[in-house]
């Protein structure tokens, strides 16, 4: 059963192989053949140990190992001779590449041999070296559609990359201690952006990909240079009694989290885990009590009640070793 | 006699129960202690003796391929680069300053130099530990910009909120620190610029 709907789900991979040529894909193929099918068999021995309990544990072995090995030759079968990838190999003009397909073939016909030898091992052998050398000649032809996509993803990062920078750096521009000047020519950033989306209209992501990272760069260096050497502090200060509520409360939060990890690894009945238990508890209530002071306009006393919170919590992940 | 012997024998029974139970009790207390440690998830705080394990060994490389075995061990790599006091025992940055190792900076181009900013960020904290120092420039020898903007670190002034809870969970400095960089438990190493 479980070999079946691997089958399935596998065959389905096939034929999004046959839509969209992908070599990752096939690589992903390879690695769950070459090693997840062996243990899924072991798996499913285990089951039907469990289930013939009365059969001889030799024959139910080598039924499963061959059902793996004529599943895994099917599968390896399609991907050889009908899919997207070995079709962009043929039709390439890579000679590295169909030979190494031919070989892959050729491998897979000596598996189908051996396979009917019942010499599963030396088949099972034989078809992951098929498969290794189908994803080495994948390798060696590209996939354009892939390279369009990568191109297109990585142009969208580095735009992400370029606002980030670029709002930085208008932010120390403003502030008055850090001289931007000269740091960054302004006008060749602005052409270089212009550029970059007028080949990305032009679905050119390589070039705008390779276009925007030049102006990430020019960024990049015009911030070095200007923050050379300095040193910013990071005040602990706040401007409103709500921030700093909400501070507390994100750093309640984050306890919250690491003492629900602690939990998990601890035994239920064990003394550290009621104790910690309690302390939640207990830090609902404090939490319940700070939101009541937070709706009848007391935020002192809000933060007072949270920041108690906070230090027990504090110590309770201490006192746990961390 | 006979008494006397009886009384002995029975204080030794008694004895024995108590150690036994001792025994137990502490049993208890070491596996719980074991199985609940909460520092099982932080790579780099293995006990020394199973640090930089071979490749085979190290539950990253599968024993299983053959090529595993053709890597070099950390232990032999690692014995010619400066000691640190924690993690797999290299001062990495002090490694990288005195020119023992020179990790490529581009994964396609060789001749690709890091853009290193040498700028310091301050980060005051609550509470008695001294505020935390954060040097680009011995990051950015490494690393790019985008491994950390804006994705883990937004470059704006109290823009991000880091608690040590958030960093233990391998969140913001726990992306690296405590998986391929030094582990938190070295508290100094960070914390290391005192209040005024």
């Amino acid at each position: 059963m479980l070999i079946k709907r691997l089958q399935q789900m596998l065959t389905s991979k096939i034929l999004d192989l046959n839509n969209n040529a992908s070599s990752t894909i096939v690589g992903v193929l390879i690695s769950t053949l070459c090693f997840h099918l062996p243990v899924l068999a072991s798996d499913a021995a285990v089951k039907n140990k469990n289930l013939n309990v009365n059969s001889p544990q030799d024959k139910q072995d080598s039924i499963i190992g061959t059902s793996v090995s004529s599943n895994k030759s099917e599968l390896i079968e399609k991907i050889l001779y009908n899919s997207s990838v070995t079709k962009r190999i043929e039709s390439s003009e890579n000679e590295k590449a169909i030979a190494l397909l031919e070989e892959a073939r050729k491998s897979y016909l000596e598996s189908a041999k051996l396979l009917e030898e019942g010499r599963k091992d030396a088949a099972d052998k034989k078809l992951d070296d098929s498969l290794r050398l189908l994803q080495t000649a994948s390798s060696y032809v590209t996939d354009p559609n892939r390279e369009e996509t990568i191109m297109r993803q990585r142009y969208e990062q580095l735009g992400e990359m370029f606002v980030t920078f670029r709002e930085a750096y208008d932010r120390i521009e403003i502030s008055n201690d850090i001289d931007t000047d000269s740091s960054l020519d302004n006008e060749h950033l602005h052409n270089l952006v212009a550029q970059a989306n007028e080949f990305e209209r032009n679905k050119n992501y390589s070039q705008a990909a390779a276009t925007m990272e030049e102006a990430v760069n020019l960024l990049k260096m015009a911030l070095s240079t200007a923050l050379d050497k300095k040193t910013i502090i990071h005040e602990f200060r706040f401007d409103t009694v709500e921030d700093e509520y909400r501070y507390e409360m994100e750093v309640n939060q984050s306890y919250i989290k690491l003492l629900k990890f602690i939990l998990d690894n601890l035994d239920r009945s064990s003394d550290r885990y009621a104790l910690i238990e309690n302390l939640l508890q207990r830090n609902d209530q404090i939490l319940a009590e700070a939101n009541l002071h937070v709706t009848s306009g007391e935020m002192k006393s809000a933060l007072a009640s949270l920041e108690q919170g906070n230090i027990e919590l504090m110590r309770l992940i201490r006192s746990n070793g961390i | 006699m006979n008494k006397l012997l009886t009384t002995a024998s029975f204080n030794k029974f008694c004895l024995l129960i108590f150690f036994l139970g001792l025994a137990l009790v502490s049993g208890v207390h070491i596996s719980d202690s074991l199985a609940a440690d909460p520092n099982a998830f932080n790579r780099l705080m293995k006990p020394k003796s199973e640090r930089n394990p071979p490749p085979a060994k190290d539950g990253i490389h599968d024993p299983q391929n053959e090529t595993t075995f053709v890597l070099q061990p950390p232990r032999e790599q690692f014995s010619t680069l400066p000691t640190g006091k924690s993690g797999n025992y290299v001062d990495w940055v002090k490694a990288l300053e005195e020119g023992k190792i020179s990790p490529r900076y581009d994964l396609t181009d060789p001749s690709v130099e890091p853009v290193v900013m040498d700028l310091n960020i301050v980060r005051e904290v609550k509470g008695s530990m001294p505020n935390v120092v954060y040097p680009h420039k011995q990051h950015t020898e490494w690393l790019d910009c985008s491994n950390c903007h804006p994705a883990i670190f937004i470059p704006q002034k109290g823009a991000n909120n880091i608690s040590m809870a958030s960093i233990i969970l391998g969140e913001k400095c726990g992306v690296c620190h405590g998986k391929v960089a030094f582990p938190i438990a070295d508290c100094r190493r960070c914390h290391s610029s005192k209040k005024e």
